[in-house]
């Protein structure tokens, strides 16, 4: 329970393979879709939309669950569907409770639960028991699976670093 | 997280009057904080929870009663929850701090009042015959369901007159849907919204009318028939969906009352008697909007409340941050959905967005600047944005503010600093 | 035949000039073109065979009986890496033989995603039109009113025009001016950044009158063993990026960053991974297409100088190279400005730049006079000179233009005055290399060999490049290891059987300046890595998979194999796949032979000086031995001493029977 961690995302790593939308897809439904990921990138290409302009930027940010503490899925749920997963700290979805009313879909601010046309409910991230796939193939370290008191640390060690290198150069690269 | 209690806390007596979800998300909050208290639930029926907003499903046809239960009888003591049914209680002790049933007394140092509400009976001539029903608990359900009627008229058509007359139709009734005021569900849709759901009942077969009133139910030891201002209906059914009242019962001249009704408690669930709180459909709570008083006897306030009252009496400090319409519609496949205050009836300072998209109608309420109300049909993408909004208070100018959760979140983006300032050197001839 | 997982199910034929759509399940499809997919796959491997059933004899490539083929693989817009990736095929307008291309971003996993694995456009339309493949809707809209325009205006009107719900869901592939104008190497573009350059499919298209295809896909793509093959994708991305020596500096600054760096290029290089550092988002991102670990568009922005602002979303090595070594562009502003222009106007680098540099030595030489070149003093390093060419190419403006835009093959048999052996070209196709001597001898050996004509693309060819001193000197600043060093860490990384290497590298199996400057094994190395490419172009995934360009110790045939399987529920193997590539690239052969009459009299260079003594490089004061080393490649192909698959041959990959009527004239002489 102390140790749960959540999805973390950082926009400046992100390089927009998609790489963890065909990967949940394919670990909850057997098949590879981006219509029907669990975790959505939001692309903004604005090269190929329109002639270049200052404006014009390439950008890339997430919709994913964002496990709150205080989820108005489950406090809307009428059939007491949505539960809390004690191990992972997930909310997720009885599928033996669930009636399909969409009530968790008007709730979520995040617009991050899907219905699915053949189960006939909804569906969406419940960290895949733990270990979060997309976490696993995100090559760019975009998306990071850390205590949630720990979530902060990825973007301020980049800013750090960056930080750094306009007070000192050169300086030595690091992995991190 | 942790919580730390002291040592005399350990061994509390908590109670609670009510098995609804109120009731018993206090109780589930309470033992989240303290794992010693003893927690002791009294209920005045005999079955465990149920979710009353299944009840349409159930006499649908479309899930069958065991999903109507949200727990069962083995559940409460698994969380060492001591569950007494069909007990009613008598009157509140307030010197001795204890509940008094017919047969015994409990003792408490918390107690939670989670009574719930009951629907209002109009004064119509004929009430009481056979075939008149109500439409809130399982049992009424059940009886609804072994009743073998073929026309139904159904008076009110708020969000239950309108869910039960579309079960009824899926039963076989001929459905009559009478309303007294002057459009359909008005207290959630404004005129036209309201219209377009009127449209679609009519077109499947929901015989639908407004401002009218029924005077008199007919028949003998069994309903015939019924009488408005207009007309003379014959049917074998009658369901009364005028509204729900907040049940007081046994608190009535103990506890202070509302304006409205209910039970009235502060923004911590407490009432009049300290250690005694009231949440749930009984309670007079305050409106998230506003802050003023209001009755919105639904699901989530519920059970946010509960929550609230619970966690107020485990001794940690929780604010209520107000009561909240929210209610969906589901009309032959349209989907209607109604978030917070509808346009009509708020008076002055008062704007109407409207914007209509591939078939899809919004409209949305604003008053002083400020989004307090929004109202959907056939367009639910995305209406978790504007509950965000509502409860953040936020200024709105016009509907792109809060088009779409991916505009705003590249808006956002795109404000975000990302050190344009640095300058760069790129360009550098080769020797 | 059901249809294995992996497959989307289904073929798009669409006949333009009556906007006839037919939707064929594959396996139907399959029977009709008497393809068994494990022994074709898809991608170059169902184009090679679908051009084989459908063109027997040559056509004019412009005119309606041309084809256009896009095919994507059973590895496209699944969980595996790099599975962005689709081939579009057609006769090509230059060399009239075989031509396809590699490309990706993201149309090609939309177009599996609506449920359609290849699309073959036939006929021509009656006015401007474009397509809209709505998942398995398909509609015809009228493309009048954006003939004419841009890439990117293009792309922008058409995403308006159809609605989008969200940015990104809809995605085309169009022609640009260049293609209107019928110039001969004008590719199409997708999404206005990743094009199967090499085709001159867009000019193709501008000869069907279709502006566009646009694509919407919100289907799943059906799998074998799904979590299975999330295994062995991770495992594969992470063997691969703990152990490819470049990667570091490829995913830290992006494909042209670390190959610049590693080849020591002036306007990249050192001074791009320095300015990264510097440099602070967006301004030298890393972005590229689907499931890809070690993406390679960079989004630029030019921060100073002449084109100061101007953003750009590529950066590619072909710009580069070309800018460099043909154009005499130096300068990083006016080379991402030349990339944004060309991709605009739709028009191939090596093809543009090789026919620029051709005029230019043809006008110093004076077989091209002022009065040819309407007035201007063809010269290199002018940026916006080339510029202005490019534009009158585009739009076949003047003498000059309309000259150059049927590439260098055409225009030197107009001009002839010797300019014909000076014309960089095999079979009618640029390569890519201003002396073929110099890179010498594996890069420009795939000139000859290739099916395209002259390219650079269909094998793997760098390994002696990167000894040249220059190089070899910058590289352990970036990598941390001196050339040979890396080189043998490659080596053993290889995906090669031992007894392979022992025969390309010797027993001793080093990888030194011995080894670079012999010509042992270097045409046993060709064929192997062509049959490679062949076949991860029939899968159809990323080059930059099996290697950043100079290693080739990514994915090889068993990794390959092993997630292939996973998709499908095949058991194939590492040498059942080198065998489709082997067969997709004899087909491919075979193909321009029965078309075009192609044999080894054809694997010449145009360009005559080729054949005289080489000035630098490993054959420095001698002539490299084209004709023997091309002997010995025939030979390891187990090819006539015409160049021609044998019956033998093509009896071993199973595809003895498309050979039949033809066996007597390939035996035969001429």
């Amino acid at each position: 329970m102390d140790e749960e961690k959540v999805i973390v995302f950082d926009p400046h790593d992100c390089t927009g393979c998609m790489y963890c939308m065909t990967a949940c897809s394919t670990y909850n439904n057997g098949a590879t879709s981006l219509s029907k990921s669990r975790i959505h990138i939001v692309r903004h290409e604005g090269h190929a939309i329109t002639k270049i302009t200052d404006e014009d930027d390439l950008i890339f940010d997430v919709i994913t669950c964002q496990q709150c503490d205080q989820p108005y899925c489950l406090y809307l749920c009428p059939a007491l569907a949505v539960e809390r997963n004690d191990d992972t700290g997930a909310l997720i979805i009885n599928h033996d409770k669930c009636v399909g009313c969409r009530m968790c879909m008007v709730g979520c601010p995040f617009a991050a639960i899907l219905y699915d046309l053949d189960k006939k409910q909804t569906v969406k991230c419940e960290l895949c028991g733990g270990d979060p796939q997309c976490v696993r193939f995100c090559a760019s370290g975009a998306l990071q699976f850390l205590p949630k008191n720990l979530a902060h640390l990825p973007k301020r060690d980049r800013l750090a670093r960056k930080m750094i290198q306009l007070r000192i150069r050169p300086i030595e690269e690091k992995p991190f | 997280m942790a919580v730390r209690i002291e040592k005399d806390e350990n061994r509390k007596r908590f109670v609670v009057v009510g098995n609804g979800i109120a009731g018993i998300s206090a109780a589930y909050t309470i033992r989240r904080y303290n794992k010693e208290a003893k927690i002791i639930i009294i209920s005045e029926e005999p079955h465990p929870t149920y979710s009353p907003c299944l009840l349409p499903n159930y006499l649908s046809g479309e899930i069958s009663r065991e999903r109507v239960f949200i727990r069962e009888l083995s559940d409460y003591s698994k969380d060492n929850i001591q569950f007494i049914t069909s007990e009613k209680v008598m009157t509140l002790d307030r010197e001795r701090k204890s509940v008094v049933l017919q047969a015994e007394n409990i003792a408490y140092d918390k107690l939670i009042i989670a009574t719930g509400s009951k629907p209002r009976i109009p004064s119509i001539k004929g009430i009481h015959r056979k075939g008149v029903f109500t439409f809130k608990s399982i049992e009424d359900a059940d009886i609804i369901c072994r009743w073998q009627g073929r026309t139904a008229v159904v008076i009110g058509s708020g969000p239950i007159g309108v869910e039960a007359s579309l079960a009824l139709k899926r039963r076989g009734y001929q459905v009559f849907l009478i309303e007294l005021l002057d459009r359909i569900l008005p207290q959630v849709f404004d005129e036209y919204p309201a219209s377009l759901i009127q449209d679609v009942l009519k077109e499947n077969g929901i015989d639908l009318a407004n401002q009218e009133r029924v005077i008199e139910i007919l028949g003998g030891e069994h309903v015939e028939g019924v009488v408005s201002d207009r007309r003379k209906i014959e049917c074998d059914t009658v369901l009364l969906a005028t509204g729900m009242r907040p049940e007081k019962g046994f608190v009535e001249g103990i506890l202070e009352l509302g304006k409205l009704g209910g039970i009235k408690v502060n923004d911590r669930m407490g009432t009049s008697i300290q250690d005694v709180y009231a949440c749930g459909d009984c309670a007079e709570a305050q409106s998230l909007i506003d802050g003023r008083p209001i009755l919105s006897l639904l699901w989530h306030n519920a059970r946010q409340q509960g929550e609230v009252a619970g966690s107020n009496a485990a001794g940690i400090p929780r604010i209520y941050t107000g009561s909240l319409h929210i209610t969906v519609v589901d009309v032959f496949g349209l989907k209607a959905v109604s978030i917070g205050n509808i346009g009509t009836g708020l008076g002055t300072d008062l704007e109407i967005i409207e914007v209509r998209r591939n078939g899809g109608y919004r409209r949305l309420v604003l008053s002083n600047g400020v989004l307090v109300g929004v109202q959907s049909i056939n367009w639910d993408e995305n209406l978790g944005i504007f509950l965000a909004a509502i409860l953040r208070k936020e200024k709105v100018k016009t509907y792109q503010d809060l088009s779409s959760i991916r505009q705003s979140r590249l808006n956002a983006l795109k404000q975000f600093p990302f050190g344009r300032k640095l300058t760069l050197r790129y360009s550098q001839r080769v020797k | 035949m059901s249809i294995p997982a992996g497959y989307a199910g289904n073929v798009l034929i669409i006949t333009l000039d009556d906007q006839k759509i037919d939707i064929l399940p594959i396996d139907k499809f399959w029977d009709t073109y008497g393809i068994n997919p494990r022994l074709w796959l898809g991608g170059d491997g169902l184009i090679t065979k679908i051009l084989w059933e459908d063109f027997s004899n040559a056509v004019e490539p412009f005119s309606p009986e041309n084809e256009i083929i896009i095919a994507t693989g059973p590895w496209t817009a699944t969980a595996a890496p790099q599975s962005g990736r689709s081939m579009l095929g057609c006769i090509d307008p230059k060399t009239g033989g075989f031509g396809s291309g590699s490309f990706g971003w993201f149309f090609p996993s939309m177009l599996k995603y609506a449920g359609f694995d290849i699309v073959i456009i036939k006929g021509k339309a009656k006015r401007p039109i474009y397509v809209f493949i709505d998942d398995r809707k398909v509609v015809f809209k009228d493309a009048s009113h954006i003939w004419g325009k841009e890439t990117g205006e293009t792309v922008r009107m058409i995403r308006e025009e159809l609605g989008e719900r969200y940015e990104g869901e809809i995605r085309v592939l169009s022609t640009s001016v260049a293609g209107e104008h019928l110039v001969k190497y004008s590719p199409p573009c997708s999404d206005g950044t990743s094009c199967p350059g090499r085709t001159g499919a867009g000019a193709v298209m501008g000869s069907k009158n279709l502006k566009a295809i646009a694509v919407r896909g919100t289907g799943e793509i059906p799998l074998n063993d799904p979590r299975g093959l999330l295994d062995s994708s991770y495992r594969a991305v992470k063997t691969f990026v703990e152990n490819e020596p470049m990667i570091k500096l490829w995913r830290e600054h992006g494909a042209t960053t670390s190959l610049g760096t590693a080849m020591d290029w002036p306007i990249s290089g050192a001074m791009l991974a320095e300015n990264r550092k510097e440099a602070d988002f967006p301004h030298l991102k890393n972005v590229g297409c689907l499931d890809c670990p070690n993406p390679c568009y960079h989004w630029l922005q030019i921060k100073d100088g002449k084109y100061s602002g101007l953003r750009h979303l590529g950066g590619h090595m072909t710009f580069l190279t070309v800018c460099l070594r043909n154009l005499g562009i130096q300068e990083f502003g006016e080379w991402i400005h030349y990339e944004r222009l060309l991709q605009e106007l739709g028009l191939d680098p090596a093809s543009f730049s090789m026919a620029y540099s051709w005029a230019v030595e043809c006008f110093e030489r004076g077989i091209l006079t002022l009065d040819d070149t309407d007035g201007i003093a063809l010269k290199r390093g002018d940026s916006d000179l080339i510029c202005e060419l490019a534009r009158r190419i585009a739009y076949r403006q003047g003498k000059l233009g309309n000259l150059l835009a049927d590439g260098v093959a055409e225009a030197s048999q107009k001009i002839g005055k010797g300019s014909e052996s000076i014309a960089p070209h095999v079979k009618g196709k640029e390569y890519i290399q201003r002396d073929v001597k110099v890179q010498a001898l594996m890069w420009s050996l795939g000139a000859l060999t290739s099916p395209r004509g002259g390219d650079w693309l269909r094998h793997h060819n760098v390994w002696e490049l990167a000894f040249m001193p220059g190089k070899r000197d910058a590289y352990p600043k970036f990598v941390g290891k001196t050339c040979a060093e890396i080189y043998q860490d490659s080596l053993k990384l290889l995906d090669m059987p031992e007894e392979l290497k022992k025969k390309i590298f010797g027993d001793s199996g080093k990888v030194d300046m011995e080894w670079i400057s012999g010509t042992k094994g270097k045409a046993l190395f060709s064929v192997w890595t062509e049959n490679l490419v062949a076949l991860f172009n029939s899968l159809v995934t990323c080059m930059f998979g099996s290697a950043t360009m100079f290693l080739m110790v990514g994915f090889g045939p068993t990794t390959y194999s092993d997630i292939l399987n996973k998709i499908t529920g095949w058991d194939t193997t590492y040498d059942e796949l080198m065998k489709i590539g082997e067969r997709v690239f004899n087909l491919q052969r075979l193909f321009n032979y029965r078309l075009k009459g192609w044999d080894y009299k054809n694997d010449t260079f145009a360009d005559k000086r080729a054949y005289e003594p080489a000035q630098m490089g490993i054959f420095k004061g001698k002539v490299v031995p084209w004709n023997e080393v091309l002997r010995e490649y025939y030979s390891i192909r187990g090819w006539s001493e015409r160049g021609l698959p044998t019956m033998e041959k093509l009896k071993k990959l199973q595809i003895e029977d498309l050979a039949e009527g033809l066996e007597e004239k390939m035996e035969g002489g001429d």
